[in-house]
């Protein structure tokens, strides 16, 4: 019988380790992240030691990412948004690399879990508040109240503004965890279908195939939108709006 | 190689009427220009100049072409990231007012109010994001109508 479709999101530690209260063991989660970042470091360090003028197939795809990563900043970000070029492109190419790896049979995607997302949503958010508030002090709380608008219509619009302000990491991991989630479940709910229909089991087998490729997008795709988004987030925090 | 391969064609095509369609046109017409004037030169620039923006359109269209269902799947993307928005908006509200009532013991009220708060929050973080959509969508036309317009300069140009 089929598999159960959630079965994949199983986080199962491979080197238990235990300090104090805190379990901190080694799972097949960290393993995959470990893949990730070793994968990524790699692809990019191979890549760049050549430095062809006429880039080689893995030079070009390092490049695009770089130009793509670059553009994105400079369009999004504005001035100002070059020295966090860093942190963006880390940030995409760990995202993009933990969506395709989890495309790969058996293996586990990082990303498909809530509490990854949002602590790395987290961790933009309050980097965000802090540059905000260090770019400018105090003036920054402006940002919960629009230029111009009456003074007694701050009751209503702070808190309105607050809440939009507050459900910026919540939206950033929620967006990337569900297309994850959902697409994997997808996935796994057809390939049973293939298997329980037996000679029948041809026509969602196509259908697997053209979702896989549809995945495969979708998991470079959130990765562009992840990126982008704490782009726009970085961008208000240095220009307020 | 181009060179004698080039007239050659231009002589053939005119022997089957049905061939010379759409694109075959335009070729022959530029091939036994130049072709007529001095076969033994090389292919005026003109000539080469209107080959390549043939090329060019005819690349241009096998590329935009399977482009349709990445856009319908960057149109789903925008979809799906106004929703979670709304979605989050509310829950952060809801659970703000949840929190503040389990703490002040003002049960149903904060609740009750927060929702409101985020559901206006949410509608003003979407209206947002459509503003921010419909930019990048303008850019994008903007950018299209440059290119077609620099494009059609080019052509008119060449005559």
């Amino acid at each position: 019988m089929a598999a159960s479709p959630i079965e994949q999101f199983e986080v199962y530690p491979l080197l238990p380790i235990q300090v104090g209260n805190l379990d901190l063991s080694f799972t097949n989660s960290s393993l995959w992240m470990v893949f990730a970042v070793a994968l990524s470091t790699v692809i990019l360090a191979i890549s760049a030691r050549g430095g062809a003028l006429v880039p080689s197939r893995l030079q070009s795809v390092s490049e695009m990412m770089y130009e793509l990563v670059a553009n994105m900043v400079r369009d999004n970000v504005g001035s100002g948004g070059r020295k966090y070029f860093p942190f963006i492109f880390t940030l995409f190419v760990f995202v993009l690399f933990a969506n395709l790896l989890g495309m790969i049979p058996h293996s586990f995607t990082v990303t498909s879990h809530l509490i990854v997302t949002f602590a790395l949503a987290a961790v933009i958010f309050i980097g965000v508040t802090i540059i905000g508030f260090y770019r400018h002090g105090f003036g920054y709380l402006r940002m919960f109240f629009p230029h111009g608008a009456p003074l007694w219509t701050a009751v209503i619009l702070v808190p309105v503004e607050l809440v939009s302000y507050l459900s910026r990491p919540v939206s950033l991991s929620v967006r990337l965890f569900a297309n994850m989630t959902v697409g994997h479940v997808l996935l796994k709910v057809i390939a049973g279908f293939v298997v329980s229909l037996g000679v029948f089991g041809i026509f969602p087998f196509v259908f697997l195939i053209a979702l896989s490729a549809l995945e495969l997008f979708i998991a470079a795709l959130q990765a562009y939108v992840f990126a982008i988004l704490t782009c726009i987030y970085l961008h208000d925090a240095l220009h307020m709006h | 190689m181009v060179r004698r391969t080039w007239p050659a064609a231009a002589v053939q095509t005119p022997g089957f009427p049905g061939l010379p369609s759409v694109g075959r046109g335009r070729e022959t017409e530029g091939g036994r220009g130049l072709s007529d004037s001095d076969p033994d030169r090389e292919p005026s620039l003109d000539a080469l100049r209107h080959r390549l923006s043939e090329a060019k359109a005819k690349h241009e269209r096998s590329r935009r072409a399977p482009t349709g269902s990445i856009e319908r799947s960057e149109g789903m993307a925008a979809g799906f990231r106004v929703a979670v928005e709304l979605t989050a908006a509310l829950v952060v509200g809801g659970g703000i007012g949840y929190v503040l009532d389990q703490w002040l013991g003002t049960q149903p009220w904060l609740l009750i109010l927060f929702f409101v708060i985020g559901a206006a929050a949410g509608f003003l973080t979407i209206y947002r994001t459509g503003q921010e959509l419909d930019a990048r969508a303008r850019e994008r036309r903007e950018a299209e109508a440059a290119e077609q317009k620099a494009k059609t300069d080019r052509k008119g140009s060449d005559r």
